[in-house]
């Protein structure tokens, strides 16, 4: 008898974003166990209404909130954990508030599921920081996997033409792209070559006339897919700023460079992206006491030494990252 | 004369490995130990045990320690202020038994671990000492709680005869970031493996995790990477992992319950068939049962005295190469094999690389000779550091 799954989310393609990709995933791999009742909310309003005249072997939750909706109809609830959405907070005041009153509910809930999976060890120790009291029995981080078709690797020269960096980032303080512009600058004044940064933000290029800046903020996937493959290096220079509700979860983009084997540059101790970077092994992740150090780790490189970094990065991403690695994730959780 | 001051009268790492480099490196005549006396006698404490059986008719004492500080947490601010309340009760008793041993007289005070070294450092405010006081760190300096009021005591007593000795490199160069005067002096020298018979490696059968069972030891995240690849594992011919160790720490935090936490994980995951909790073992026991040695740390580990027992053993060492670790693992991995942490896939293959790859077994010969040459080193050094 097959098993039968809730899978509640909000957000499903062909809604963009993260957690719309990694719901899909996640439905194609749970599909193939048992008989899966998909979910999507819009708003919390929609979730307090939620009911369902079935009950489920499984609540599997891509945003927790959608089990604490839904746990009644389960017999056991899963939730993913992501990031800033256990920070308990939001611009938005009424939303805040109500956040900071349902907070010792949301944790109690999450303290009695049966699982919850990080998507790095630097959230699931935020979240014990707001007060859920740790339990390895049931708190397990598990990394970010994506959809590797159309991986491969890629060999832009690393000794001809400009150093090609990229940062593909929402335009907010905690994705700190400005940090980016400032690294570009600094690794140009290091290897007095030219560098070119792409950011798919806007920013006035004349105030930063030492580098050159390519501004696309309106990016297409396809065009996104062909930076990647180019760029020599990714930038995630994300900042902390959890205590205002906004932290680095893990860093797709990583992963998302890394399939065509592009290195990433990261600060270890800045949240969980420090987590997907593994230092001269995939790029640069380091405190970011550190930075200065990225325009001498990146001068150090020659053609050999690059395209071995970038054959490691590949190699990496697609050995360790496969969203099929889910299969193997749920067939042992799921008892 | 040289006093050992141990730490904790439950015999962990960090004792095993200061009684081992006592006994290879000094005559027993010129030792006497201090065992921290919490609530039972030392007589049945396994730090006195431990000490008849490698050095009989050693000299030991025990000194008094308040046992309300020896359960304040490392992490827990309210229970360090809790611990506060104790310390000077606890700092007279042990300027009183430093007294009554006349440890002025003593050639080095050995000071084995924080929780012993903050209390007789403390001491120094009723009264001087003669001797050289050697504060060995077995661990990376702490930032906050109890560590950074002893930075300010050192401000203030300026000890003249103080080295602050690390198990490691990497341990040395965070103490060196943390001396609070640069004139007080640092080293290092590697923890000792005891005796250990050699195995010939033939196939893995058996995993194996040695450490104490603490969250930082990443056993939870073992368990994870097992659930995940056990057919897989199962299919390359591996049949079992055990984990040997207790939880030794009687402090609260985030460690306290992790054994049963564990116990319950394996049921979760439906492991019990492949994944045994062993309890503590004598290394011989436990490299004589297990195959591959698996490191399995998620921090920096000062340096991984386990991993030179496999060394010795003949076992194939698989590290998370965190820290001191790293170094014992070699730069180039040229003594043993790492993999990263949360990556499932990455566990698996790796130990794919120790059963298939032709290397392996000269890998082995070049990390038992290693640590050779790092146990021969020991005495020398330690004559070397106390003497200086």
């Amino acid at each position: 008898m097959s098993i039968k799954i809730l899978l509640t989310t909000p957000d499903y393609p062909p809604k963009l974003g993260g957690l719309s990709t990694f719901t899909s995933n996640l439905e194609s791999i749970l599909r193939q166990m048992g008989e899966v009742t998909l979910h999507v909310w819009d708003n919390v309003q929609q979730l307090t209404q939620f009911n369902s005249d079935q009950h489920f072997d499984w609540g599997i939750h891509v945003h927790f909130m959608g089990g604490v909706a839904a746990a009644r109809f389960c017999k056991k609830n899963l939730n993913f954990i992501h990031g800033s959405e256990v920070a308990f907070t939001s611009p938005n005041f009424i939303k805040r508030t109500f956040k900071k009153i349902m907070k010792r509910k949301f944790i109690s809930y999450l303290e009695e599921s049966h699982w919850n999976l990080f998507i790095s060890e630097f959230t699931r120790q935020f979240l014990v920081s707001k007060g859920l009291e740790s339990d390895f029995s049931r708190d397990l981080v598990f990394h970010n996997l994506i959809d590797l078709k159309e991986n491969q690797l890629f060999g832009p020269s690393f000794t001809q033409g400009p150093l090609q960096l990229v940062c593909i980032a929402r335009d907010v303080p905690h994705k700190n792209i400005d940090g980016a512009i400032t690294i570009a600058k600094n690794i140009q004044n290091q290897i007095k070559r030219e560098v070119v940064l792409t950011i798919n933000a806007m920013r006035d290029p004349s105030l930063h006339s030492n580098i050159k800046m390519v501004c696309l903020p309106n990016l297409s996937n396809e065009e996104r897919e062909k930076i990647y493959q180019k760029s020599h290096f990714n930038l995630l220079p994300s900042l902390d700023f959890s205590s205002s509700g906004f932290f680095e979860g893990f860093g797709l983009t990583v992963l998302e460079a890394g399939k065509y084997g592009t290195p990433s540059i990261v600060f270890s101790d800045q949240g969980g992206q420090g987590e997907s970077v593994h230092h001269r092994l995939t790029g640069w992740s380091d405190l970011y006491s550190n930075r200065e150090q990225i325009p001498q780790y990146i001068s150090e490189f020659d053609e050999v030494s690059y395209q071995q970094l970038r054959v490691n990065t590949f190699q990496h991403t697609i050995d360790n990252h496969d969203k099929n690695f889910y299969k193997a994730l749920l067939d042992g959780v799921l008892k | 004369m040289i006093h050992l001051v141990l730490n904790s009268p439950y015999l962990g790492g960090a004792e095993r490995s200061a009684i081992e480099q006592a006994s290879m490196s000094f005559e027993v005549s010129q030792l006497v130990f201090h065992i921290p006396k919490i609530t039972t006698s030392i007589e049945d404490t396994d730090v006195y045990k431990f000490l008849q059986k490698k050095i009989p008719q050693c000299h030991i004492s025990e000194f008094p320690f308040q046992k309300q500080l020896f359960q304040v947490s490392r992490t827990h601010f309210l229970s360090q202020i809790f611990g506060l309340l104790f310390i000077p009760i606890a700092v007279m008793k042990i300027y009183f038994y430093r007294k009554r041993m006349n440890l002025s007289k003593a050639d080095v005070l050995w000071l084995n671990g924080n929780k012993a070294a903050v209390l007789f450092l403390m001491s120094l405010l009723c009264g001087e000492m003669q001797a050289k006081l050697v504060w060995h760190w077995r661990d990376y300096p702490s930032t906050s709680g109890m560590i950074s009021l002893v930075k300010v005591l050192l401000k203030i007593l300026k000890p003249k005869r103080l080295l602050l000795l690390a198990n490691s490199l990497s341990v040395e160069k965070s103490l060196k970031a943390w001396r609070p005067i640069s004139s007080i002096a640092t080293d290092y020298v590697y923890n000792p493996s005891g005796e250990i018979n050699l195995k010939e490696f033939l196939k893995v059968e058996t995993l194996g995790i040695a450490s104490m069972l603490a969250p930082w030891k990443g056993h939870h995240d073992v368990l994870l990477n097992i659930s995940t690849n056990k057919k897989e594992l199962q299919d390359l011919g591996i049949k079992r992992c055990l984990i040997f160790g207790e939880e030794i720490y009687q402090t609260s935090g985030e460690h306290a319950g992790y054994k049963k936490q564990l116990e319950k994980l394996i049921r979760k995951l439906n492991i019990q068939d492949f994944v045994f909790l062993k309890g503590n073992a004598m290394p011989v026991d436990i490299y004589s049962q297990i195959d591959l040695l698996v490191h399995s740390s998620v921090k920096a580990e000062p340096f991984g005295r386990v991993l030179i027992e496999s060394f010795l053993a003949g076992i194939p060492v698989l590290s998370t190469g965190l820290g001191g670790a790293g170094e014992v693992i070699g730069e180039h991995f040229e003594r043993g094999w790492v993999y990263q942490i949360h990556h499932p896939q990455d566990f698996f293959k790796q130990i794919s690389n120790i059963i298939l790859a032709k290397n392996t077994p000269e890998k082995l010969g070049l990390a038992k000779k290693w640590s050779y040459s790092i146990n021969g080193q020991i005495p020398g050094k330690l004559k070397e550091v106390f003497q200086n």
